[in-house]
């Protein structure tokens, strides 16, 4: 093999390769550029407020037969992730339009820090809540029915041992 | 026959007034006779709305276009099957299937302690006589099904008028599922009002003991396994009809079924803490109120038009009626608390922190701060208009950030909870109980770790169902091996001799299994895929690993509606595999068109194929298709649900003889113990423990 022919060889396999990274490349930021369109899409409600349609489901979610809203909502949507702008302009942008209720969540500012911070604070102060009541309870004195199982007739013995059993026979 | 339908409405709302101010008259002055006759005027009043009920079916069945609400919801070529959905697609005949399920529980509650429970049943029938009166009064004078068509006429009068057909049933609504979710979900909100009425009726006439639990439990059982079927047929019918790819969208109207039955769920929790230790009485009557005030409240949620739902009825000023009893009742329940809480008072106190007891409080805390976080954020926008002025949205990823944790902490004291002795649990125990599902439910994690599932909460909750699933194996073993070391008999037939022994414990286990099967499911809600195509006849797409071909197009016409449908040819290793038919509806009547999904479920995955239209650019036909991992678990996890709710409404097949058995030795030996009289365990005893 002469010296020439090998490096068209080698030539002709980097130009492949190269062809090939490019197309690999390209299918990955179309996948990518998906992907990213699917998560801020995620963030943003259809329809929110418009006169035509109010159907609020997520924006990539919308299965609204003739949603008027979607499709101009989405084509804005896959071009600012084309464009490569930041997910906050794009987002920016819907709540210019149609304002918060666009996003699909709260921002996580003023008074919707109550939504966010609720259900949390509920869990913990509930948690103490509950650790005390039992702390309350355990240092209640204990109620002893004076005598022999005071009216029923039944010694303490036979009680003691009806529970052991019970307890054994019910696996506690 | 509309004549008799509204004539017979009437009737019942008089028989009701009078149930209730007779009843508390019969209450005041004890007189036999009158408690004997409001009791009739109760059991009259469901009669009579039955024959309402029935006279409406009666309309839609004889294409009696003459009818307002026939014409709205119905015309000549809707299947039968659809003509008896018809009777609950619209307010008012909504309304008046729910009076209609409310009068078949009180007909039966009335019926089966008529002659029982003398001194608590009079305030019972009041309870659930109020109740009535409210719902009957907006049959009768708000939303009446029975209002005749008519158009304005000379001098301010109306000609009453006939169409030749009527609107149809809106088409979504025109799926099998349909027939049967509403009413499963209406038994749920109605059935509450059963152990409501009890609870109240119990604190207003100070009733002794913790009967009215014992009473209310089956009626609340019965509630709740219809809630969480309605909820599950609900979820399936989004799913299957709605062609988004999923089956929960927290759509206020979704979240107003579940609020009642978290606290449905915590109350079937608490009680067996008044049963077993008398504790608890306060948290479990305000448990009951909240219940039936959330099935109320609800209902005001998807009829006031004060929260956006693509579900909710036409806005209409019935919002201010349910608005205005919701604090009627609340009103009551307070004064009738205040007045009796005395009666409430715990018997006993908690041993320790590591107890079944606690982690039943545990569990209701959970249970409430979900349900809390569920009624806030569906709540807050309007909120939030009123206080700031700004309108806001709360859409799923809200409450999936903020339900997930509070799901999994559930799950796991699910598994938890069976492993805690009641009283006191030993270090002893614990590391015997708890070992050899702690390894299995790490096992299990490993095992979803490598199978792909590593996403982080997907991964956790996965644990948590090897966990949980484990220690409810690890019950029925233990119990099954008593019993067949006793018999001899096998393992199988020994453990369905331990579930029917104690229904109750063992029907709650399988519901915890269904609940196990059912985050399975939710699980795999992170790992879903989809792939949207413009496609031709001929051309392919790739979605996992199947390849889905466009064969041909074509339309079916049917009886009341024609289908576009798509022939899609599902391969998988260039196998042909099956063919899908995802379609588009369109109604013959006015009714907006609609999809049928094409699903292909296995354990692994569901194939998701919905026709979505025709592409604006391009006009090709659309196709998208979804790949989402272990949905069919759901389903099969809610009949695992339903199930174990029918099992634990089994009465007992005999008695735990444990104390019974103690009873009958004889005084020697017992060592000589003379006893004054046999002992008699209590009820609770004799089912054993729960």
């Amino acid at each position: 093999m002469t010296k020439a022919r090998t490096q068209r060889m080698w030539a002709v396999l980097v130009a492949f390769e190269a062809i090939l990274a490019l197309g690999l490349l390209a299918v990955t930021l179309r996948a990518q550029q998906t992907d990213r369109a699917k998560e801020i899409g995620g963030k943003l409600l259809c329809g929110v407020g418009t006169p035509k349609c109010d159907c609020k489901q997520i924006l990539t979610q919308c299965n609204h037969v003739g949603c008027p809203n979607s499709a101009g909502m989405l084509k804005t949507l896959d071009a600012g992730v084309a464009a490569g702008d930041p997910e906050a302009t794009i987002v920016q942008r819907f709540v210019a339009e149609f304002g918060t209720a666009v996003l699909s969540e709260p921002p996580r500012s003023g008074l919707n820090l109550v939504a966010w911070y609720l259900p949390s604070v509920t869990l913990f102060g509930g948690a103490l809540l509950v650790i005390f009541v039992i702390s309350r309870w355990r240092k209640r004195p204990t109620m002893v029915p004076a005598g022999p199982a005071a009216g029923s007739g039944i010694s303490p013995e036979l009680l003691a041992r009806a529970r052991a059993q019970a307890a054994r026979e019910t696996q506690d | 026959m509309d004549l008799f339908g509204s004539f017979a409405l009437i009737l019942a709302f008089i028989c009701a007034v009078y149930a209730f101010v007779g009843g508390i008259f019969a209450i005041r002055t004890r007189h036999p006779l009158l408690v004997k006759s409001t009791r009739q005027a109760g059991i009259a009043t469901c009669v009579l709305i039955f024959l309402g009920t029935f006279s409406l079916e009666y309309l839609f069945f004889s294409d009696d276009f003459s009818v307002a609400y026939v014409v709205a919801h119905s015309n000549r070529d809707l299947s039968t099957f659809y003509k008896v959905a018809a009777l609950w697609s619209g307010q008012e005949g909504s309304l008046l299937f729910w009076s209609f399920l409310l009068a078949i529980y009180i007909f039966s509650t009335l019926m089966v302690y008529r002659n029982k429970n003398g001194e608590l049943m009079p305030y019972v029938g009041v309870v659930l006589a109020g109740v009535q009166i409210f719902f009957l009064t907006l049959n009768n004078f708000v939303a009446s099904p029975f209002k005749a068509l008519a158009t304005p006429g000379a001098h301010g009068a109306m000609n009453l008028v006939a169409r030749a057909d009527g609107n149809g049933l809106n088409g979504l609504l025109q799926y099998p599922e349909m027939v049967i979710h509403p009413p499963n979900l209406y038994s749920g909100y109605t059935g509450f009002t059963i152990p409501f009425a009890f609870a109240l009726g119990a604190l207003l006439a100070r009733y002794p003991g913790e009967k009215w639990i014992h009473l209310t439990r089956k009626w609340t059982m019965i509630a709740w396994g219809f809630q969480s079927a309605g909820i599950l047929l609900g979820a399936h019918w989004a799913y299957a009809v709605l062609g988004w790819g999923g089956y929960w969208a927290w759509d206020p109207v979704e979240n107003a079924s579940l609020l009642p039955w978290l606290t449905g769920t915590a109350f079937l929790h608490s009680v067996m803490m008044q049963e077993k230790r008398g504790m608890m009485k306060v948290w479990n009557v305000w448990l009951v109120f909240i219940t039936f005030l959330l099935c109320i409240t609800g209902t005001f949620l998807t009829r006031s038009g004060i929260v956006a739902s693509v579900h909710a009825f036409a806005q209409s000023s019935i919002g201010n009626w349910f608005l205005g009893f919701i604090c009627v009742i609340l009103v009551v329940c307070l004064v009738a608390y205040f007045k009796n809480r005395d009666y409430l008072a715990s018997e006993n106190q908690l041993d320790s922190m590591v107890s079944r007891e606690s982690s039943f409080l545990f569990n209701n805390l959970i249970l409430l701060v979900s349900c809390i976080a569920v009624l806030s954020g569906t709540l807050f926008p309007v909120f939030s208009e009123w206080l700031s002025g700004s309108r806001i949205s709360v859409g799923a990823p809200f409450f999936n950030k903020v339900n997930i944790p509070i799901g999994l902490l559930l799950l796991f004291l699910t598994g938890v909870g069976p492993l805690l002795a009641w009283r006191k649990t030993s270090a002893e125990s614990l590391k015997r109980n708890f070992a050899w599902p702690l390894a299995f439910g790490l096992a299990g994690g490993v095992a979803a770790f490598a199978l792909g599932y590593r996403q982080f909460y997907s991964l956790i909750c996965l644990t948590l169902c090897a966990f949980v699933a484990a220690t409810i194996t690890s019950e029925f073993y233990r119990g099954a091996k008593v019993i067949r070391a006793r018999s001899g008999a096998s393992f199988l037939a020994s453990g369905i001799d331990l579930t029917l022994r104690n229904t109750r414990r063992y029907g709650g286990y399988i519901v915890h299994m269904g609940m196990v099967l059912i985050f399975i499911g939710l699980a795999g809600v992170a790992f879903n895929r989809d792939v949207q195509k413009d496609m031709q006849p001929g051309s392919t797409m790739q979605i996992g690993s199947y390849t889905l071909l466009l064969q041909s197009m074509d339309s079916k016409p049917e009886k009341n509606y024609t289908a576009d449908r798509m022939n899609v040819e599902v391969l998988r290793n260039n196998k042909q595999l099956m063919m899908l038919y995802p379609e588009r509806r369109r109604f013959n009547v006015d009714q907006p068109s609609g999809t049928m999904v094409a699903i292909y479920s296995t354990l692994k995955e569901d194939l998701y194929v919905v026709y979505a239209g025709e592409s604006p650019d391009t006009q090709m036909p659309v196709i998208h298709a979804y790949l989402n991992p272990l949905v069919k678990w759901i389903w099969f996890g809610g009949a695992v649900v339903v199930l174990g709710t029918l099992v634990a409404l089994l009465p007992n097949r005999k008695s735990v003889l444990v104390l019974s058995a103690v009873a009958q030795t004889s005084p020697q030996a017992i060592g000589g113990q003379q006893l004054a009289q046999p002992f008699q365990p209590t009820p609770a005893m004799r089912e054993g423990h729960d």
